[in-house]
């Protein structure tokens, strides 16, 4: 198991986690243990996780995505999937993986604006 | 050629005659590839005169570029000389005396004479052919580009007018596109249009949302327009679940739609930007 984990960037109330390049399951499965950890560290609105460095989403990584979603927004927390290239999306089309439940927006900035949205009463 | 010692003079000039009269330009060659026979068509097609050609390498009416192997052609060709078209499918060039080329079709007859042995060579000008064909591929990928128009309606709003049946290939090429200017164009809305879709059977549905889902995925939310009452029938009949997909009955008032929740977002992001 990979020791080094996804790196969770946080700025003031907002989670910004970077997926990048091949991850194997376990490093997948840690995030979400380190997300919730982080959700109960300090007070939380939103998260953004970003795939746009991903060359592919499995069934397996949607799931778990998907999963990490609606525990932390069980925890008060939105999160916005971001940064899917048209490449990726297509194929997350194909196998069936679409994120049905989850928000999703273009890049970082549109999916900061609906985090803010969200949390707006 | 003399052939009148061994054969009687009224066949050869029988034989000029015909291969005068062909319609197609004709060139009759010996076995050393040298030309000994042209009719008035092969000095219309090649801008030769006669005099020009005569006695000289046949390879002179081939481009450069085909000039060198050729004589190897001319040799396959004899040592198994039976009627057939040159170049199986190849694509078949002749060069004409001012240096420009010309497409053409060539059929080849090997003719025996007492004399030798002869190819006796019908060239067929396919210029206007080639000519309908690119034609026609070009009209056909105008078609197909022109199928699949994304314009961008708003800022934000991108329109996508689906015309005529949508099979997977199709969807395909217009889900591909669509993605593309969601990113180029920072699209939040998409209207899919299917008013100019003549039947929606389940394949064409599951297209529908496939594109869809893929646009969600890429952070744009899509609006249907134009579902005729028997579109709306079928899709209901087909058990097509919509899900939460927006839908409305026009162009115009899914334009509105989205103009409206655009509106909304900005409003909300106004008031909720730190």
């Amino acid at each position: 198991m990979s020791r080094e984990g996804v790196p969770i960037l946080r700025v003031d109330a907002h989670l910004l986690v970077t997926l990048q390049g091949d991850l194997d399951d376990a490093t997948v499965l840690r995030l979400e243990e380190d997300l919730t950890h982080e959700v109960e560290r300090k007070p939380t609105r939103g998260a953004l996780i970003d795939l746009s460095g991903l060359p592919v989403v499995d069934s397996f990584m949607a799931r778990v995505i998907a999963r990490i979603s609606s525990l932390v927004r069980l925890m008060g927390v939105e999160v916005v999937v971001v940064g899917i290239q048209p490449a990726l999306a297509v194929t997350m089309v194909e196998l069936g993986v679409d994120l049905r439940h989850v928000r999703t927006a273009l890049n970082a900035g549109k999916g900061m604006d609906l985090l803010r949205r969200l949390g707006d009463p | 050629m003399h052939p009148e010692s061994q054969q009687p003079l009224k066949d050869e000039a029988m034989f000029r005659a015909v291969v005068e009269s062909a319609p197609n330009a004709m060139v009759m060659v010996n076995k050393i590839g040298e030309i000994v026979l042209v009719n008035g068509q092969a000095e219309k097609l090649f801008g030769y005169q006669r005099n020009e050609l005569m006695g000289k390498r046949v390879e002179m009416l081939v481009p450069e570029r085909f000039r060198r192997r050729h004589p190897d052609h001319r040799a396959d060709f004899y040592s198994d000389p039976k009627p057939r078209m040159m170049g199986a499918g190849r694509d078949l060039f002749g060069i004409r005396k001012d240096g420009t080329e010309v497409p053409v079709e060539i059929g080849l007859n090997p003719i025996e004479t007492a004399d030798g042995s002869f190819v006796l060579a019908a060239i067929a000008d396919i210029t206007e052919r080639v000519e309908r064909e690119k034609l026609l591929q070009r009209q056909r990928d105008e078609i197909l580009e022109l199928s699949t128009p994304v314009m961008q309606v708003w800022e934000n709003v991108l329109a996508l007018p689906i015309i005529g049946t949508l099979d997977s290939s199709r969807a395909a090429r217009l889900t591909e596109n669509l993605l593309q200017a969601i990113a180029r164009y920072e699209a939040e809305f998409v209207i899919i249009d299917i008013s100019g879709v003549p039947t929606i059977d389940s394949a064409v549905a599951q297209n529908l949302l496939k594109t869809v889902a893929g646009a969600r995925l890429m952070g744009a939310e899509s609006i249907i327009s134009g579902v005729r009452p028997d579109t709306a029938q079928a899709m209901v009949h087909l058990g097509v679940d919509i899900g939460a997909l927006r839908s409305r009955a026009t162009l115009r008032d899914a334009l509105q739609l989205a103009l409206a929740l655009r509106r909304e977002d900005d409003v909300r992001n106004a008031r909720s930007r730190p």
